[in-house]
Parts: C-alpha cells; sequence; structure tokens
C-alpha cells in the first residue's frame, strides 16, 4: 500500500526523525479563520439573512462548516 | 395541586429515580465492594457510546443551558464564544485526542496527572498537577450547584429559597456520585441528553410562537430593538469586545482538549481513529448552542431588568411565564440533571486524581485509596458550595475562570510531551507565573485586561519563564530515550521498518 510520501517537499521533513508529512493538517486551521480570522470583516449586523443578524449567520455558517474542514484532514490522512 | 407542587413533585420523583438508576448501573460490579477503578473510571470498561455520550453531555452543562442564555441576555453576541472554542477546540482535538490517547495506553497511565509524573520522571510533580487542576475545576463545580440551585428554586414558585436549592443541588450530586461512580453517570446521562436535546427544541419552537407570533416577528423585533446586542462588544460597558472573543475562543479551544474532564473521555475511547472520528462530527452538534442564546434574548423583551448573577435566571423565568406547570418540572428536571451528571463527572475526575496522584504517595493510605477519594470528593463539594455563597457570580464568568487556570497546564503538560527539551524546573517556574497572573489578575478585577483575556496574558508569561528556565536553568539528567517520554499523534509515526519492506 502507497503511503504518503514525504519525498515531493524533502527540505520539509523534520531532518532524521523519518516522521511522516501530513499537510492535510491545515484544514484544522480554517475554523480558527472563520471564526477568528473574520471576525473584524463580519462584526455587522446588515445584510440581515433570512430575518438574522449577519454576525450570527456567519457564525452559523462556521459552524456547519467545521465538520466539513475536520472531514477534509481526515480524508487525507485515509487516503493512501 | 397547586403549579408549585406540581413542577416540584416531577422534579423530586426524577431526582429519586436518578439516584435509583445510579445504583443500579452499580448492581452485578461489586455495588459499595468494588474498587477505586469501577467507581472512578467504570472498571474501564465502558463501551464506546457511552464515552462519547459522557463527553458530548460536558458540552450541555447547566453552563450552557442556562449560562448561555443569561449570558445572551446581559451582553448579546460575546456569550457566542461558547460556539467558537468549542468547534475549534474539536478540531485541535483531532490531533491531541490520539496523541494523548496513545501516550497513556503505551505507558499505562489514567489522566493529566499521571502523564506529567510519567514525562518528567516525578511521582510529586503529579501530585502538583492534581491539586492545582482540582482548585481550577471548583468554580466549575460551583457553576453547576448555581445552575442547579436556580432550577430548583424557579421551579418552585419560589417555595425553596435560592439558598436552600444550592444546598440541596449540592446534597443530591454529592450523594449521587458516591453511590454511583463513572457508570451511572453514564447511564444518567443518555437521559439527561435526550431531555436537554427536547426541550430546547421544543422551546426554541414555542417561544418565538408564544410571545411574538412566529420567528420573523421576533427576529424583526430583536434586529431593529436590540442591534446593540447583536455585534461586539454587545451590551453596555461589557469589556467583551471583538479582541477579547478572539483571545478567549483561542485560549479555550487550546484548553478545552487538556481539560482533565476531556481526556478522562479521551483515554476510555477504543481506538485512536474513534476520536478523529468524534471530532469530525461533534462539532455540528454546536449548532444547538444558539438556541439558549436566542432564548435569552426573547427572555429580554418578556422579562427585562435582571442584573449580575440574577441573569442566570432568565431562561427558566420565561419558561415558568409560559409553560404549564408539568412541563415546567421537566424543563427542569433537564436543566437539573445537565448540572448533575457534568458536576459528578467533574467530581468524579478530582477523586480520580488523587487517588492515582496524591494519596498514593502517603504509605499510610495506600490501599484505601477508593474511601479516601471519596473524601476528597465531597471536601471538594463543599468548598464549591461555600463558594457559591460566598463569592456568587454569572455561570459563564465561572466557566472562563476555571478555563483560564487551567490553560497555564498546557505548557507542562502539551509542550513537555513534544518537546524534550523543557525541563521540570522550567515548566514549574512558567506554572508558578502563570498561576500567580491569573489569579492576581482575576481577584484585583482585572479580567478582562485592556480588553485581552486574562489566562492568556498569563499563559504568554508562563511560556516566556517556561522557554527562559529551560534554557538556561540547569540541564536534566534523565537518561530515559525520547520514545519513552514524548508523545506522538499514533499517525504522524514513520512506518515500522517491517511494514515499509512489506509495501516495497
Amino acid at each position: 500500500m502507497p503511503r504518503v510520501a514525504s519525498d515531493d517537499h524533502p527540505e520539509e521533513a523534520p531532518s532524521g526523525s523519518g516522521r511522516r508529512r501530513r499537510p492535510q493538517l491545515l484544514w484544522l486551521v480554517v475554523p480558527y479563520v472563520l471564526y477568528l480570522g473574520a471576525l473584524p470583516l463580519v462584526n455587522r449586523v446588515q445584510p440581515v439573512v433570512l430575518g438574522l443578524p449577519f454576525l450570527f449567520v456567519w457564525l452559523l455558517g462556521a459552524t456547519l462548516l467545521t465538520p466539513v474542514a475536520v472531514w477534509l484532514t481526515w480524508r487525507g490522512d485515509h487516503r493512501r | 395541586m397547586s403549579s408549585a407542587a406540581v413542577a416540584t413533585s416531577i422534579l423530586g420523583v426524577f431526582m429519586v429515580a436518578t439516584v435509583g438508576l445510579g445504583l443500579l448501573a452499580m448492581r452485578g460490579r461489586g455495588g459499595g465492594q468494588g474498587g477505586l477503578a469501577e467507581w472512578s473510571v467504570g472498571g474501564r470498561s465502558l463501551g464506546a457510546v457511552f464515552i462519547w455520550v459522557l463527553m458530548a453531555g460536558e458540552g450541555y452543562t447547566s453552563f450552557s443551558y442556562l449560562g448561555a442564555a443569561g449570558w445572551g441576555y446581559n451582553y448579546g453576541a460575546p456569550v457566542l464564544y461558547v460556539v467558537a472554542y468549542m468547534s475549534c477546540g474539536y478540531a485541535v482535538g483531532y490531533v491531541v485526542g490520539p496523541m494523548l490517547w496513545a501516550y497513556a495506553r503505551k505507558h499505562s497511565l489514567v489522566g493529566i496527572t499521571d502523564m506529567v509524573a510519567h514525562r518528567y520522571g516525578k511521582k510529586w510533580a503529579g501530585a502538583v498537577v492534581a491539586i492545582l487542576a482540582s482548585v481550577f475545576l471548583l468554580p466549575y463545580i460551583q457553576l453547576q450547584i448555581t445552575g442547579m440551585g436556580v432550577v430548583v428554586s424557579t421551579i418552585s414558585y419560589g417555595a425553596i429559597s435560592l439558598n436552600w436549592a444550592y444546598f440541596i443541588g449540592f446534597a443530591v450530586t454529592v450523594g449521587f456520585v458516591v453511590v454511583s461512580g463513572l457508570r451511572g453517570s453514564a447511564w444518567v446521562s443518555v437521559l439527561k441528553d435526550l431531555l436537554v436535546i427536547l426541550t430546547l427544541g421544543f422551546l426554541a419552537v414555542y417561544v418565538p410562537l408564544h410571545y411574538f407570533g412566529g420567528y420573523e416577528n421576533f427576529l424583526d423585533r430583536v434586529v431593529t430593538e436590540k442591534a446593540e446586542w447583536l455585534t461586539f462588544p454587545g451590551h453596555g460597558e461589557s469589556g467583551f469586545g471583538q479582541w477579547w472573543f478572539i483571545t478567549t475562543s483561542f485560549l479555550n479551544s487550546l484548553t478545552v482538549v487538556i481539560f482533565p474532564t476531556t481526556v478522562a473521555g479521551y483515554l476510555g475511547a477504543k481506538s485512536a481513529d474513534g476520536l478523529r472520528r468524534n471530532a469530525m462530527w461533534l462539532p455540528a452538534y454546536n449548532v444547538l448552542l444558539f438556541v439558549p442564546m436566542l432564548l435569552g434574548l426573547a427572555a429580554l423583551f418578556v422579562v427585562p431588568g435582571l442584573t449580575g448573577a440574577d441573569s442566570n435566571l432568565a431562561l427558566f423565568k420565561l419558561v415558568v411565564d409560559s409553560l404549564p406547570a408539568w412541563l415546567v418540572g421537566v424543563v427542569g428536571v433537564a436543566a437539573a440533571l445537565s448540572s448533575i451528571v457534568p458536576m459528578a463527572v467533574f467530581m468524579l475526575v478530582i477523586g480520580t486524581m488523587w487517588g492515582r496522584s496524591v494519596l498514593g504517595l502517603v504509605p499510610r493510605w495506600r490501599g484505601r485509596e477508593k474511601a479516601a477519594s471519596q473524601v476528597v470528593v465531597v471536601v471538594a463539594g463543599a468548598l464549591a458550595l461555600v463558594l457559591t455563597y460566598t463569592a456568587p457570580n454569572t455561570l459563564v464568568r465561572l466557566s472562563l475562570i476555571s478555563y483560564e487556570g487551567m490553560a497555564q497546564l498546557l505548557p507542562m503538560l502539551l509542550l513537555g510531551l513534544v518537546w524534550r527539551k523543557l525541563t521540570l524546573a522550567g515548566a514549574l517556574s512558567g506554572l508558578v507565573v502563570g498561576v500567580g497572573v491569573v489569579c492576581a489578575l482575576v481577584f484585583t478585577g482585572n479580567d478582562p485586561l485592556w480588553g485581552t483575556n486574562a489566562g492568556i496574558v498569563a499563559l504568554a508569561l508562563n511560556l516566556l519563564v517556561a522557554l527562559g528556565v529551560s534554557w538556561g536553568g540547569p540541564a536534566e539528567n534523565d537518561d530515559r530515550p525520547d520514545d519513552q517520554v514524548l508523545a506522538r499523534d499514533p499517525l504522524s509515526e514513520p512506518l515500522a521498518k517491517g511494514a515499509e519492506t512489506v509495501a516495497r
């Protein structure tokens, strides 16, 4: 079974440890970007979507997208 | 029968049933004769489903049920940090959970105190962590006692005063935890989750219909009349602005993965992949957390004028005002159980930490750890009760203090497990500074400090000191190889030599 190759970017592999690289872990940063990084841009009531103030719509969306982000990591881990 | 009598009887019957269920769970398991392990970690035989129920259940404590409504009422948007940190925390848990799980399995450890003792090769380091972690769990137990008190007092329609209600909450929970242990908690947790989800779902539909004639009108009035609540920094001179939200959510999302109760859940899992799967779909559950906050906003229109810790009552004032007595009783049961079960788990974790890491160090107590742990549990509960009377606070405030303190263990535990050069002297110096700064800031009323979460200020200093002392301080002579001391996510391990040759 082929495993995730660490040969494509050998300079990024930790020296000597032979640790497997898992670039898919970057997906786990997505919730931080959505909830925290984007906050200054979405801290507003307008536009109101389906009666909900915009900040709530955004955070609700982030809550629904977090499982997707974690799933993408999981998929990356299981595809080898 | 009067309304108070109906609602209180329903609650009473369920409380008796709860303790009964706890006793039943222990039958055939040696009952009172079972050892510390049976009582505290369910004999390590709890199935994945029960462990999951316990872990998910901790997301729905009276903190989210009543506290979120209370803060939604007081401040509005800032309370959404709960959703943010839980979601981010699950993402971090995807990596940290399997790492801690594998570490504990490899070295037969049962909690964070064990891990610290093993990592630094010193039993007393585990004892220090056990004592500190217990102290920082006290506000969380106080939170549950406060929540339970609010419920009992409100659904008796005031017949039971808040002060008596706190005591009843304490007594029921301590009784429950001593007789039933973790297995009983897991059983009751199933009942609790069902009731919480059903009642929250019901209230989410019923309250806007009953008071506002539907969602459209409710949301419309919120947006036009209460816009101040809908963005940061929220209502009033809260001090909980955007930067506070960002720092707090960040700190809590890291802390939640080492919270002793979370770790207890991790270690109970059957496989590392089970934990990853949980991390994948548990965040979707957080959608439910928006409901209590909306109800808090609804309460603004219906029961205006609650201030300070009284805002804890916001949700129940609505319930009592709009529902028939028997339904008030049912909602009360859901809320009461959402205090009892988590409180029981917190107390059990304290009991286990002491049984393993503190009491075991005293030769005279060896062999009597279970009884001694139960004494510790009762003492911890009593201390939290005293705090409830002497330093009442909003539920969310209590949770924040708990997390800010527990966060100070992050360098010692998490950094220590992945970075060998962190010395015990460094980790301890950092911990002392971090805890000192948190206490100083919280007790002088300087949290948040310049709009920043006090815990993260303390954590930064903690980390600086830990790194400084590790580099400049005395070297350690621990000659164990790295892979005996450090932890790794099993997926990041290099494949075994044999497996590699097979693959090729």
